[in-house]
């Protein structure tokens, strides 16, 4: 995969405050990658087991999912379980989004295999942190936001 | 080491030495003393027995003795001086051996001691006049009786008769004597006869006649074995035997005792000494009955098998009445051990079935009660723990649900704020009113999340003061207060003439009903005649009402969920996610229960919700 090109991003946010809050952050740092937003579970599965059964090359699994824990209708610990459970999800790294801090609901989302766990408010720098460490370095932007780091 | 026994095998043990030992002195001494008098009366049938062939012996004697006198006065006896020459008295002498048939002979004899005449043909002739007997006959004018003795005439054992004949005028002169020989064999007769036992005589059980030295002179054959051709009839002398039955006999005594004969066996022996006979005097000889005592008390012992067997009968029966009387007592108390085993180790007990009116009937119906109070307890026990369960989480629920979705709107302040700071820096005015709107809405919104989770938590408290409501009023008043909301969807509102009275907190009531309109406006979704409709059905004792709309329903899957805190099924509607958590308080704080019915997929919804009557609830007060 080459560096730079644009790639697709999840994010399932119910509050459109927030999800504003995340995309203007994204745009601010000068991340230039679709995302697409949903405000509910149900959605966002919808969306993604869509493709998986209709057409699984002409749309292609997103390369990150940023998921809210609290959702209506389908909650985000569920959402993640049954991103796990399908074959063609389970590698794609997900970045579980919320408000609490409580080592109970870290925890939960580890269990079910979330890759990493961001706190909101949502802060670029944490964010851009994570990403590094998780080696989102092929990530496009619109100037490397780090021109001393390897690519 | 401490012995267990079971209260069965004590019961049992107390029963059987309570009932045996009684019974056991009773057969003892019974038996001893039917034993005593069984004996005695033996021995006492014995005596009699031996008393009347003594007797029976002696008047033999008599008779004999009387028979020789009279026959010695015959008339024709007178023709003995004249040497019998037609032979006269022979022909009598025969005639009478012949008809009595206990004599071996009768002769007569002149006074020279020549036998004149006689029952034995060759004996005729035959002098005598040397004989003891005869001379001690010569000088008698009365009978003389000779004891048992072998006799020369009759060539056997006999007993001499000897009488005088005197002359027939003037009775004076001895003229000559009649002399019989009285067969022993009559002798034997008499004592063979006798019924010692059933039997009659056995080497167990016979009858002796000894004479006066003790020897024995008659007896069963089996005694007698030894009889030869001598002077005595046996060489067995009872006296020098040891018998004291013998020796008491001789004394002319009569009894019964027991002793041991030279073979060393018991026996039980019947005595009686000879007395004589009216004028003659007897021999004094004696007649002993010796039974071996084991035969003769056969009655005895045989009594003594009865208590034998009815004690052990009766062991039995007390054997079986205790066991039958402990099982009545420890089966019971071992089924009550058992069932309060079970329920010390927490099994599930049946109640016991025990019957008896008895103290251990009580105490199984007691144990029965306290058992079915505990489980009573127990399944209480375990109502409440669930309850506490559900509420501990439902408190759980509540707190996380309090910490996000409160935290939410503070997040989206402050990273509003922060971009806001970004925004003024880069002087980018259209951001910066974005970011203050935003700001804004979270603000309100934290305050009408504040204030619906203070109501919330208010609500929650047992409603007070409940009265009766009139569900048609009820409804019409919530309308009211949404009426601005349901004008600008142009929903219709049906609510019928004849609803029933409902009980309760009127203001809360009315705050559920406000809340389902409210709902049923908001999920309207495309409908193009959007329709509301509140009814009422009875169930039973509880009054069930509705609220009914054709919006756009609720999936089955989120039935439950959207009662919950904060939860929302369309993000982009207004509130808060807090009215039907509310309803759902509420309703449960009345002791009543709401729940939906819906397909979803555009087909509508309806809540229905159930308060427990009047009745019920003022019972529970």
């Amino acid at each position: 995969m080459m560096q730079g090109e644009p790639l697709t991003i999840l994010l399932i946010e119910d509050d459109d405050a927030q999800a504003e809050l995340v995309m203007r952050n994204l745009e601010n740092n000068r991340m230039a990658n679709r995302v697409l937003r949903f405000s509910d579970g149900e959605q966002a599965l919808d969306y993604l087991f869509q493709w998986d059964a209709e057409d699984p090359t002409h749309r292609p699994p997103p390369h990150l999912i940023l998921l809210d824990l609290r959702l209506p209708k389908v909650d985000g610990l569920d959402v993640l379980k049954e991103i796990r459970s399908s074959k063609l999800l389970a590698k794609t790294p997900v970045i579980v989004l919320t408000v609490s801090e409580a080592a109970e609901d870290i925890g939960r989302a580890y269990e079910q295999k979330a890759n990493n766990y961001l706190v909101k408010p949502f802060s670029f720098e944490k964010f851009s942190e994570i990403l590094n460490e998780m080696g989102f370095y092929w990530l496009a932007w619109t100037r490397p936001p780090w021109p001393d780091k390897k690519p | 080491m401490k012995l267990k026994l079971s209260i069965q095998t004590k019961l049992l043990i107390c029963f059987l030495l309570l009932s045996l030992s009684p019974i056991a002195i009773m057969t003892l001494v019974t038996y001893d003393s039917g034993q005593k008098f069984l004996k005695r009366s033996i021995g006492l049938n014995l005596q009699e027995l031996a008393f009347q062939t003594i007797d029976k012996i002696d008047r033999l004697l008599f008779n004999a003795k009387e028979d020789i006198q009279a026959w010695s006065s015959m008339e024709v006896m007178q023709s003995l001086t004249a040497g019998d020459p037609e032979g006269r008295i022979t022909n009598v002498l025969t005639k009478l051996k012949k008809k009595y048939g206990i004599y071996s002979g009768i002769f007569c004899i002149n006074a020279k001691g020549e036998i004149i005449a006689s029952s034995n043909p060759g004996t005729i002739g035959v002098d005598v006049s040397g004989k003891q007997w005869f001379k001690e006959a010569a000088g008698k004018r009365q009978v003389l009786v000779k004891d048992l003795r072998k006799s020369g005439l009759v060539g056997g054992f006999a007993l001499d008769f000897t009488a005088p004949i005197f002359d027939s005028r003037e009775r004076r002169n001895v003229i000559g004597f009649l002399s019989s020989r009285l067969n022993w064999s009559e002798l034997f007769e008499i004592t063979n006869s006798v019924k010692v036992s059933t039997k009659g005589q056995t080497p167990s059980g016979y009858t002796l006649l000894i004479n006066k030295q003790g020897f024995v002179i008659s007896g069963p054959g089996f005694i007698l074995e030894d009889e030869g051709n001598k002077e005595r009839l046996s060489d067995k002398n009872l006296i020098s035997l040891g018998f004291q039955s013998a020796k008491l006999a001789l004394q002319g005594q009569k009894g019964f005792l027991i002793e041991y004969n030279p073979s060393g066996e018991k026996i039980l022996a019947g005595y009686a000494g000879s007395k004589g006979y009216r004028e003659f005097g007897g021999f004094g000889w004696g007649v002993l009955i010796l039974h071996e005592a084991r035969e003769a008390f056969s009655v005895v012992t045989k009594l003594k098998n009865i208590f034998i067997g009815m004690g052990v009968i009766i062991s039995l029966f007390s054997v079986l009445l205790a066991l039958f009387i402990a099982g009545r007592i420890s089966i019971p108390i071992r089924k009550l051990t058992d069932a309060a085993n079970e329920i010390s180790m927490d099994y599930p007990s049946k109640p016991l079935e025990i019957t008896s009116g008895d103290e251990i009937g009580q105490l199984g119906q007691t144990f029965n009660k306290m058992n079915r109070y505990l489980k009573r307890y127990k399944e209480e026990q375990a109502k409440l723990i669930t309850e506490l369960k559900n509420k501990n989480t439902e408190m759980k629920q509540f707190t996380y649900t309090i910490s996000h979705d409160l935290k939410s709107p503070l997040v989206t302040i402050s990273g509003f704020v922060a971009l806001l700071e970004k925004d003024a820096a880069a002087a980018n005015f259209d951001y910066m009113k974005r970011d203050v709107e935003r700001i804004t809405a979270a603000t309100r919104k934290m305050k009408q999340q504040l204030d619906e989770l203070l109501e919330f938590i208010r609500i929650g408290r047992v409603p007070h003061s409940p009265e009766e409501i009139a569900l048609g009023d009820l409804a019409r008043e919530a309308v009211d207060r949404v009426a601005g909301q349901i004008l600008k969807r142009g929903a219709q509102v049906v609510i019928p003439s004849e609803l029933p009275l409902i009980f309760g907190d009127k203001s809360r009531l009315l705050n559920v009903m406000q809340n389902l309109i409210s709902n049923a406006v908001k999920y309207m979704g495309d409908q193009p005649q959007p329709r509301i409709e509140i009814g009422a059905e009875k169930n039973g004792r509880n009054i069930v009402w509705y609220v009914k709309d054709n919006g756009m329903g609720i999936d089955p899957q989120y039935h439950q969920k959207v009662f919950s805190l904060f939860e929302k099924l369309e993000p982009h509607t207004e509130g808060v996610g807090m009215g039907l958590a509310i309803v759902k308080r509420i309703i449960e704080s009345h002791g009543g229960r709401v729940w939906i019915e819906s397909d979803g997929q555009e087909k509508g919804a309806i809540f229905y919700i159930s308060l427990p009557s009047p009745k019920t609830l003022s019972r529970e007060e």
